[in-house]
């Protein structure tokens, strides 16, 4: 459940060590989801999608790692799942299950990574300006800047997949699904 | 201290990309590792159906039985070793539709056992049947092609009016949400059931409407009446605990009972 | 072996139950022997009643077949009993004055004696001509007065106390007419002295099947009981309801069959020997679980007490119809233990013996016992101490050995079949069990090869069970080999002594071990003997059938082939029944098959 739905006590833009735990949290999160679903396209036998996804899933790796190091001699509080203060019930730079199909193809794939990290920059930003702790007030402005430039990255990856898809966009893409859902047990 | 990955096994999961599942097995993780939960001291038992793999997933004991049979095994096992936290859990096909005689007596004995059942409103598992939760128009399976046309199956309701002492509902949405409602029904001393909108996304696509749909009613009462008057009107579509009152739980322990000599009934 | 059968017949509440319990008791005080069958019409309670009980100054463990002495408080219904009550000129009759016409079609006994007991037990201020009766027979016997209250006594001892004096007062008015109106018949059993018959009776108890079958399997080690009540086997869950908390164990009522053998399995998983008991119905519900046991090795004990089938039968009856459900009844290639017990204390045995199966294989044992041995209450001496142990901590993966380094497999292939297992609460050994076919590592798999292995390691951790000693029970031996299981050992032991006695010897074996079959004893038995017969108590022979269906080389073609004798329930094989059989086979020669 979010806590942060009052704008006005938001714990996260006072107190440093909360503010840096909720940011460990949301790039290990994010890593980890993207990870869970490159394995699910791995399982269901969908390398494009299972290469792509874990592409994603090392630049969340990555971005989790740098958060790590930049917190590295702080000591964080430990939350609960529960207790964290995202604005929504998942954290901000999440990939919704709702999201997700097997049939989903690489743009959809990209568009969704790309609303991840303009929600995780909205979050940051969101943060930065409403602060009252000037160390927070930093990071959470170099943080945006950061998801800023993450989210260009991708929306750059998708520009290039549409244009050297050879498809006419206003078209559907073919949703025949060669591999229908079978009964296992 | 374990941290949630932990609790994960490391078998890959079989479930659809998109499953609502995961967030299930995420959420069992995060409230495993707020509670401190020791591995071995948990036994997750499963019935029949996508849900039902979710025992293998996790890094305890684990119990995958015959469809529709996972709360009598768990009330054994818990009967029998009250030492060990037992979840029960699988779908609405395996809970409500072949395992519902079992559902109703495990809200009414209020064993010390958690049940989550993973409602996705399809069998999912033989290839998209309706079940007892699937909407009456829902015309997408072979086998009712006109829908079932039958009112659906309100879990929380029967569970109420089945004696169930600790009555939530979660969303594969929010697995924050449901790892804390798992964490107190863990606690909860008695039989506590958790429904949650668990999304297929092969079979119902249009569960992904959940998403805007899916509202936060903490109504948490003690008072049955209250609990029956919200869940008669609600719309299925809630989530939160909505009814918590620890009774006694079952089985009674009888300690004045004296050891006895098994054969002295037979003497003349 | 002197022994006498006394057969109680009333309705409408007259309580010839009651009396015959009281009059099995009494005699047991006294130092004889004898067994009690109950035997009633459907009505919950006041229908037509019989009790019939057969005594003797040495253990006695059936009927045989013919009725000494019949008393009859009331005629109505009596139609019903044809069958267990055979009425033939021999037959001495004492027939109450208020029991109703005689039935036209039944023989005329050459000796009747019409007496008041109905009148007897008002003059009392009683309406219970039963006691009557009671206290006639008891006095006849040969009982003391004294022995006669003590048996009252314990039988009414939640009534009143103006209940329980009047009922003495009411059966000693009946051993007093007795002594003015005598059964013309002297008992032909040597009675104990008073003392001797004291002495004896210091040490016998009085025990039906069902109760025998509890104690076994309490004494065993379970301590997991899950019950869904099933006529007749309810008598096992209730005795054990009744005892399992005093030794730290519990008895759930389930909402239905499905529920209770889940339940059972689900603390079988935790590690306690768990067990439930059913009758035929029931044990077709139960057999999708039954399975789940054998393909997630989880110990499980279930009791089949049977009756007469199919469907719902004839409850009340016994018959050995399940034989096929228990060995057959699994779907897919499910090996498992069924065992028979051969006798009501014998119940005991082999309800201890299944609890130690189950728990040391990892496996499913079905006890099949029945109708007849459940609910016969017999005299006794004390079941013998058994040792059988439910222990399961020979095959538990010990501390320790598995951790990172030795991943623990729960169904590792070994030498035996028998994988070590981890109980829930030990570290290191988590796994989950399946039903799904699964690797030795526990994880689900489609795979040719670890089927193949598993389906052979399920198998073969069962083999051993053959060379155990208690697969049978062998006694005698002849030219003629009477194999048997169930409730017709004891029939056909007595059968046994009655060819003797016509200078014809068999041999009789009573089997325990059904499944997995000890083939090579028997084809060993079969070929010390000339001719092989085999006895069971349903329609087409389905012991008979899977006999037939095992490998036969090594033996001659007289052997190779064994006669059948098999008919269905509800009437109790008798022990000149299987005489006539034996003859029959005996008069036709050796060359015959």
């Amino acid at each position: 459940m979010s806590a942060g739905a009052d704008k006005k006590d938001s714990p996260l833009w006072q107190d440093r060590a909360l503010f840096l735990a909720h940011c460990v949290a949301l790039e290990q999160e994010a890593a980890d989801r993207m990870h869970e679903l490159a394995e699910t396209m791995a399982v269901h036998n969908n390398p494009a999608l299972h290469e792509l996804l874990s592409s994603l899933a090392a630049h969340s790796d990555s971005h989790a790692l740098d958060m790590k190091a930049i917190c590295k001699n702080e000591t964080l509080p430990r939350f609960k799942a529960w207790e964290y203060a995202w604005p929504d019930d998942e954290s901000p730079e999440i990939f919704h299950y709702s999201s997700v199909h097997y049939l989903m193809s690489a743009e959809d794939a990209l568009q969704s990574a790309l609303e991840v990290e303009q929600r995780a920059e909205a979050f940051y930003r969101d943060i930065a300006d409403n602060a009252t702790n000037p160390a927070i007030k930093q990071l959470a402005e170099q943080f945006a800047t950061e998801e800023r430039e993450h989210a260009n990255s991708i929306a750059n990856r998708l520009s290039a997949l549409k244009a050297g898809s050879q498809k006419d966009s206003s078209k559907d893409p073919d949703q025949t699904d060669f591999d229908p859902p079978h009964t296992p047990e | 201290m374990l941290s949630a990955k932990q609790y994960k096994s490391g078998v890959k999961p079989i479930w659809c990309p998109g499953c609502g599942h995961f967030a299930v097995l995420n959420a069992i993780t995060k409230a495993f590792a707020a509670l401190e939960q020791a591995p071995e001291d948990a036994v997750l038992v499963s019935g029949i159906g996508c849900s039902s793999r979710l025992p293998a997933y996790i890094n305890s004991y684990g119990f995958h039985g015959v469809h529709g049979r996972a709360l009598p095994v768990a009330a054994g096992l818990k009967v029998a070793r009250p030492d060990l936290n037992v979840i029960a859990m699988g779908g609405d096909g395996d809970g409500f539709s072949i395992g519902g005689n079992h559902f109703l007596h495990a809200c009414r004995r209020n064993v010390d056992i958690v049940y989550i059942v993973m409602d996705n409103e399809v069998y999912g598992m033989t290839k998209g049947q309706a079940s007892p939760t699937t909407p009456a128009r829902w015309e997408h399976s072979k086998l009712t092609p006109h829908g079932p046309e039958v009112r659906p199956f309100q879990p929380c309701a029967i569970a109420l009016a089945s004696g169930a002492s600790f009555i939530a509902r979660g969303y594969s949405g929010d697995p924050n949400g449901l790892a804390h409602m798992l964490f107190e029904a863990v606690q909860h001393p008695g039989f506590a059931f958790i429904q949650v909108l668990s999304q297929c996304p092969t079979f119902c696509p249009e569960q992904k409407q959940w998403k805007e749909t899916v509202h936060l009613e903490e109504v948490c009462t003690d008072d049955p009446v209250k609990a029956a008057a919200f869940l008669h009107g609600d719309d299925g579509l809630s989530k939160g605990i909505f009814y918590r009152q620890p009774r006694p739980t079952w089985p009674v322990e009888h300690p004045d009972t004296q050891p006895t000599n098994l054969r002295k009934s037979f003497e003349i | 072996m002197t022994n006498l059968t006394i057969a109680m017949v009333g309705s409408g509440g007259t309580g010839v139950v009651t009396a015959g319990e009281i009059l099995l008791r009494a005699a047991a005080k006294q130092g004889l022997y004898g067994v009690l069958r109950k035997t009633f019409g459907p009505q919950i309670r006041g229908g037509e009643s019989a009790a019939i009980v057969r005594l003797g100054s040495e253990v006695v463990t059936n009927l045989s077949g013919r009725i000494d002495l019949l008393l009859v408080l009331d005629w109505s219904n009596f139609q019903r009993f044809a069958d267990e009550i055979p009425v033939t000129e021999s037959t001495i009759l004492i027939a109450d004055k208020a029991a109703g016409e005689y039935p036209a079609n039944l023989p005329q006994p050459q000796q009747t004696l019409t007496l008041d007991f109905l009148g007897l037990a008002k003059t009392l201020g009683s309406g219970h001509s039963n006691l009557a009766l009671l206290g006639y027979v008891t006095g006849w016997l040969g009982c003391t007065p004294e022995i006669t209250e003590l048996a009252i006594r314990h039988r009414l001892q939640k009534h009143p106390q103006e209940t329980i004096e009047l009922a003495i007062a009411v059966a000693l008015g009946g051993t007093q007419l007795q002594l003015e109106q005598p059964i013309p018949l002297k008992p032909v059993l040597p009675l104990p002295t008073h003392s001797t018959g004291q002495k004896n009776a210091q040490n016998l108890w009085v025990a039906n099947g069902n109760q025998l079958t509890g104690l076994g399997a309490l004494e065993a080690g379970i301590r997991f009981v899950a019950a869904y009540p099933i006529t007749p086997a309810s008598d096992v869950l209730e005795w054990i309801a009744g005892e399992i908390e005093s030794v730290g164990g519990h008895l759930v009522q389930a909402e239905d069959e499905l529920a209770a053998v889940n339940m059972a399995i689900g603390a079988g998983f935790g590690g306690v020997p768990a067990m439930t008991a059913t009758s035929g119905p029931g044990m077709a519900l139960m057999s999708e679980a039954m399975g789940l046991a054998v393909a997630s090795e989880t110990p499980l004990v279930v009791v089949d007490v049977m009756r007469g089938g199919p469907s719902t039968g004839i409850p009340t009856k016994s018959e050995q119809s399940d034989f096929n459900l228990a060995v057959y009844g699994l779907h897919g290639d499910a090996p498992h233990v069924v065992l028979s017990a051969l006798s009501i204390s014998d119940c005991h045995f082999t309800a201890g013996w299944a609890a130690e199966i189950a728990s040391e294989r990892q496996s499913l044992v079905i006890v099949l016992s029945d109708q007849f041995l459940g609910q016969s209450s017999q005299i006794m001496p004390p079941a013998a101490s058994t040792g059988f142990s439910a222990n399961t901590e020979q095959a538990i993966l010990a501390q320790g050995e598995a951790g990172e380094a030795a991943p623990y497999f729960r169904y590792l292939d070994t030498d035996s079949g028998i994988s070590p297992i981890a109980l829930p609460g030990q570290p290191d050994g988590m796994f989950t069990a399946d039903g799904l076919e699964h690797n030795a590592a526990a994880i689900p798999s489609p795979k040719a090869a670890d089927h193949q292995q598993q389906l052979a390691k399920r198998l073969r951790k069962l083999d051993s069970l053959v060379e155990s000693p208690h697969w049978a029970e062998v006694h005698g031996q002849g030219s003629l080999l009477l194999i048997c299981w169930g409730s017709l050992y004891q029939v056909s032991l007595e059968a046994q002594t009655r060819l003797r006695a016509k200078g014809i010897d068999i041999t009789v074996m009573g089997i325990r071990l059904l499944a997995p079959l000890p083939l090579e004893k028997i084809k060993q038995a079969m070929g010390q003997a000339r001719q092989t017969l085999v006895i069971e108590q349903n329609q087409q022979g389905q012991f008979a059938h899977y006999l037939r269906s095992f490998d036969w080389q090594g033996l001659g073609p007289d052997q190779l082939s064994f006669h059948q004798y098999c008919r269905p329930g509800p009437a109790l094989f008798s022990p000149v029944e299987i005489v006539g059989q034996v003859e029959k086979l005996i008069d036709k020669g050796m060359s015959s098959c």
